[in-house]
């Protein structure tokens, strides 16, 4: 062990638990781009094992290695696309309000962008099923609508 | 386990993520339910651009629609992006900037063929703190223009690429002097435009006035292959507050000007 590091956080892990009680570690200076995280930290203390009830087991491990890569400056747009490429739209969005509720900034924006890149073109009805919005126009109010807008429902995508 | 969906975000996350949609997406938003029918309207940037139609006429379309659309309520609009290359309808185009204008729009960019005059409101705006106007050569008509003299008290950057500048009956412009709040100004192969009835080969005067310009760049045109012969004219700089002055992607030398190009520099706070 040679020198001291400059930062007494840098070599500090911390440990967070998911909604599902599994238990995972995220270096200090990652955490600390997470501000719900970060908040807790603060609120809590760092040798207290953070509880995130909202984010799960599934999901975690992926935010995690999106950090570990954001914090040594490595974040690339091939590594943003190799990340997102094996992901299914609801996989993206479960992500999404994760990141969200982490308050993770970064992911956050690359998710967004990448929500709106996976909804180009969809359907309405691809597009409420995704964001869960249930529909209240009558058939009547809807086709009117429809109508009003025709410019906009050009060329329009099979849903798959 | 508490599985909440995008719906149960509020509108500001909802808008976050209309705001890296296309537009004919964003407005499809519309039909998605009652909470979500005016909802796209609250997005502060709209960019209008025809790569994203598969025909003009859609992209045409699609812009009178909303502005139609945003004109039925108080929408108001921070940023405007615009492209179109190709040729677009005057009267289109005029009531998009209208409509942009009086609702507080603070940032303008937009890209349009030569033939399209640019209307009087985009030129009276009091809101307006940033402008990007670059003209596609289109045909050799320079209709989109500068005019005589601007209204714009809140402008801090001015960037005109290919536009015109209209010239008064003795081939002299300033119009820029009224700016009070200039910072950058950045003229790009812009060109005097005479009227009529004077002689291209009288000597013009292209004033660069403004009392609290820092930047300053120019580009001049040195080429004119599909343009109508250019007016004989010199720069007159006037700028007590300048701080930069990069002429031709050098910064300025007065023993270095190309044979053509005469600049006056009458007052400046550089050496």
């Amino acid at each position: 062990m040679a020198q001291e590091a400059s930062s007494s956080t840098s070599s500090k892990t911390i440990s967070l638990k998911t909604g599902d009680g599994e238990i995972f570690e995220i270096e200090a200076s990652a955490a600390k781009q997470m501000k719900t995280v970060q908040r807790l930290i603060d609120d809590l203390g760092d040798d207290i094992t953070i509880p995130l009830h909202n984010v799960f087991s599934k999901e975690l491990p992926k935010i995690i290695e999106y950090y570990k890569k954001d914090i040594t400056g490595e974040i690339t747009k091939d590594f943003e696309a190799e990340f997102v490429k094996d992901l299914n739209d609801d996989e993206v969005k479960v992500l999404f309000l994760a990141a969200n509720y982490l308050d993770a900034n970064k992911l956050f924006e690359f998710l967004s962008q990448n929500i709106a890149d996976r909804l180009e073109s969809k359907s309405v009805e691809y597009v409420r099923k995704y964001f869960g919005v249930e529909n209240d126009f009558t058939p009547e109010e809807e086709s009117k609508l429809r109508e009003e807008r025709a410019w906009s429902f050009r060329g329009i995508k099979e849903d798959e | 386990m508490n599985k909440s969906g995008l719906n149960d975000l509020p509108n500001e996350i909802l808008l976050h993520i209309m705001s890296f949609l296309m537009i004919q997406d964003v407005v499809k938003t519309s039909v998605l339910s009652k909470r979500w029918k005016n909802l796209w309207k609250h997005l502060p940037h709209l960019k209008l651009n025809t790569s994203e139609f598969s025909k003009p006429l859609y992209f045409s379309e699609c812009v009178s629609g909303i502005v139609s659309s945003r004109s039925m309520g108080n929408y108001p609009l921070c940023t405007l992006d615009f492209n179109r290359h190709g040729s677009f309808q005057h009267k289109i185009f005029t009531e998009l900037i209208k409509h942009a204008m009086s609702n507080g729009l603070q940032h303008l960019n937009i890209v349009v063929p030569s033939n399209i005059g640019l209307p009087y409101s985009l030129f009276t705006c009091h809101s307006l703190t940033s402008i990007y106007i670059s003209v596609s050569m289109y045909d050799i008509k320079r209709r989109t223009r500068l005019p005589k003299h601007l209204d714009l008290p809140a402008l801090k950057n001015l960037h005109l690429d290919s536009v015109g500048i209209q010239a008064d009956h003795n081939g002299h412009a300033e119009p820029f002097s009224t700016c009070t709040e200039l910072t950058n100004l950045y003229i790009d192969e812009c060109v005097l435009v005479y009227p009529s009835s004077l002689p291209r080969k009288v000597e013009g005067k292209l004033n660069v006035t403004n009392a609290t310009l820092s930047n300053l760049t120019i580009k001049d045109a040195l080429t004119h292959k599909r343009m109508a012969p250019v007016p004989n004219y010199k720069y007159v700089i006037s700028t007590p507050k300048l701080i930069s002055f990069t002429l031709n992607g050098s910064p300025f030398l007065a023993s270095s000007l190309p044979e053509r190009l005469k600049v006056e520099l009458q007052s400046s706070s550089m050496t």
